[in-house]
């Protein structure tokens, strides 16, 4: 374990922004969260690396800040600004993307509702159990196993809708 | 396909994800540039601390500890939100639905990450028409109308009008090529009648020279929220949201109506439990601790309702 928290962050920011990656399925937010994680994390350093496992624990908190991202709505509504009008440029042709069950499944993933998409990267990522899923969401274990089926599911049904496009074509 | 095989494909795809990630050496060194606060701003948060165990101990000598707040609500209203979009970037989900205060425009938004993507439909003066005569430097034609497209590599909009009275304005940013994307969701906007968009919320008090723009229901992890947005003098704005989804509640403890509740500095967010859920104001801008305790302290609002963001 890294006696220093410049240690701990020039060990562990990679597999941390690895991880925030599959959660958010955006390598921009991932980057804020887990910026903002080591952030926190480096204020209480003294405590958390009094932890038995740091590691988990920084790594549960790139999971709730995931969970609470504030979306920054209200910025959305910020106006594209009334610049010079660049000239016109006709609209490219509609690029008809390749798509394959697994193109299915990877943008499915980053449709599932946040849990879902948590218990799903803990599951196949993280390779945890469900009682260490529930653990982590601070749910209890059946309601871990619920959120990972419901996903299978929604990603199945994804997949199957594509398989329907197929053969339809 | 045997669920063996699709969780091997799930695995794979949450890999590919992760595989996206940027390159650590930034983060780290932006993170290790961060220096401890400097001891003025640390004095100032320990008499903030201090003020706030005075008062805290103050009103608990003078009733008991309340846990929730309990909000009122102006009765709901509705507004009707009929239209789509048949298509959207891959990965991209509504997360929100609102209307301007005067009732005129009504907005749904979806997004990808920080990706975001606006359909915005107006009730105008047909006057307004004239801004989109054929023949202007940016046109775009969008299913037989006039639009005018404008942006640049980062965020683009593209408006034009369904008749006289209808104005129409796809927004996007934060994606690959928003001047393409913008051109061809404008082009998929259909009819699409949805459940009205009701809500129940408004302003109290507001710091001086703010204003409210617009309510709204939003998707969260957890389920609908309700909130408003007003803007503030300059270009901050604030954000009030009843959410159910339990927020981070880091920060310095603060009362609101006698409720404990919460303030992050960094994330610029109060929060505090309201109504059996979370009251969040979050504001960018200037404005004061106090003014957002003032703003939670009289706001009005009831949980939302909404099948679309369960």
């Amino acid at each position: 374990m890294p006696d220093s928290f410049e240690d701990f962050a020039r060990a562990r920011t990679g597999v941390l922004l690895r991880y925030a990656t599959a959660l958010t399925c955006d390598p921009h937010q991932a980057q804020d969260v887990v910026q903002n994680v080591l952030l926190r994390a480096q204020q209480r350093w003294a405590s958390i690396s009094r932890l038995e496992a740091p590691v988990a624990y920084v790594n549960r908190m790139v999971t709730n800040e995931f969970l609470s991202w504030r979306r920054r709505r209200a910025a959305s509504d910020v106006m594209v600004p009334h610049g010079g009008m660049e000239g016109l440029s006709p609209p490219l042709a509609d690029p008809t993307p390749a798509v394959d069950e697994r193109q299915a499944v990877f943008s499915g993933i980053a449709r599932l509702p946040r849990k879902q998409r948590a218990a799903i990267v803990l599951r196949y990522y993280a390779n945890q159990t469900f009682a260490e899923i529930a653990d982590e969401l601070g749910c209890s274990e059946a309601t871990a196993r619920s959120h990972v089926s419901r996903a299978l599911a929604a990603l199945r049904a994804d997949a199957a809708r594509l398989d329907h496009v197929m053969e339809t074509l | 396909m045997r669920t063996e095989e699709f969780e091997e494909l799930v695995r794979d795809a949450v890999i590919e994800h992760a595989d996206r990630a940027p390159d650590p050496e930034a983060t780290v060194r932006r993170v290790l540039r961060v220096r401890r606060r400097r001891p003025v701003l640390v004095a100032a948060s320990a008499l903030v601390v201090v003020t706030l165990v005075v008062g805290a101990l103050a009103w608990r000598a003078a009733g008991g500890a309340r846990t929730s707040v309990d909000l009122a609500a102006p009765p709901g209203r509705g507004w009707a939100v009929s239209w789509g979009l048949a298509w959207l970037p891959s990965g991209f989900v509504e997360d929100n639905r609102s209307v301007t205060v005067d009732g005129r425009t009504v907005s749904r938004n979806w997004v990808s990450g920080e990706a975001r993507l606006s359909l915005r439909v107006s009730v105008v003066d047909g006057t307004e028409t004239d801004h989109v005569e054929p023949g202007s430097d940016d046109q775009v034609d969008v299913n037989g109308r006039p639009g005018l497209r404008d942006g640049d590599d980062t965020r683009a909009k593209v408006v034009w009008f369904h008749d006289a009275t209808t104005r129409f304005e796809v927004l996007a940013s934060h994606l690959e090529r928003p001047r393409d994307v913008v051109v061809r969701v404008a082009r998929s906007v259909v009819p699409q009648p949805q459940d009205p968009l009701v809500v129940a919320a408004e302003f109290g008090t507001l710091p001086a020279g703010a204003g409210p723009v617009a309510l709204g229901v939003g998707r969260t992890s957890a389920g609908p929220s309700t909130f408003l947005t007003a803007v503030l003098p300059g270009d901050g704005f604030l954000d009030v949201e009843l959410t159910p989804a339990k927020p981070d509640l880091d920060g310095e403890r603060v009362l609101v109506l006698g409720v404990p509740g919460t303030y992050s500095k960094e994330k610029g967010t109060l929060t505090v439990p309201a109504n059996g859920r979370w009251l969040e104001v979050y504001a960018e801008g200037e404005i004061s601790l106090p003014d957002l305790v003032a703003v939670a302290e009289t706001v009005r609002i009831a949980p939302a309702d909404a099948r679309w963001a369960e």
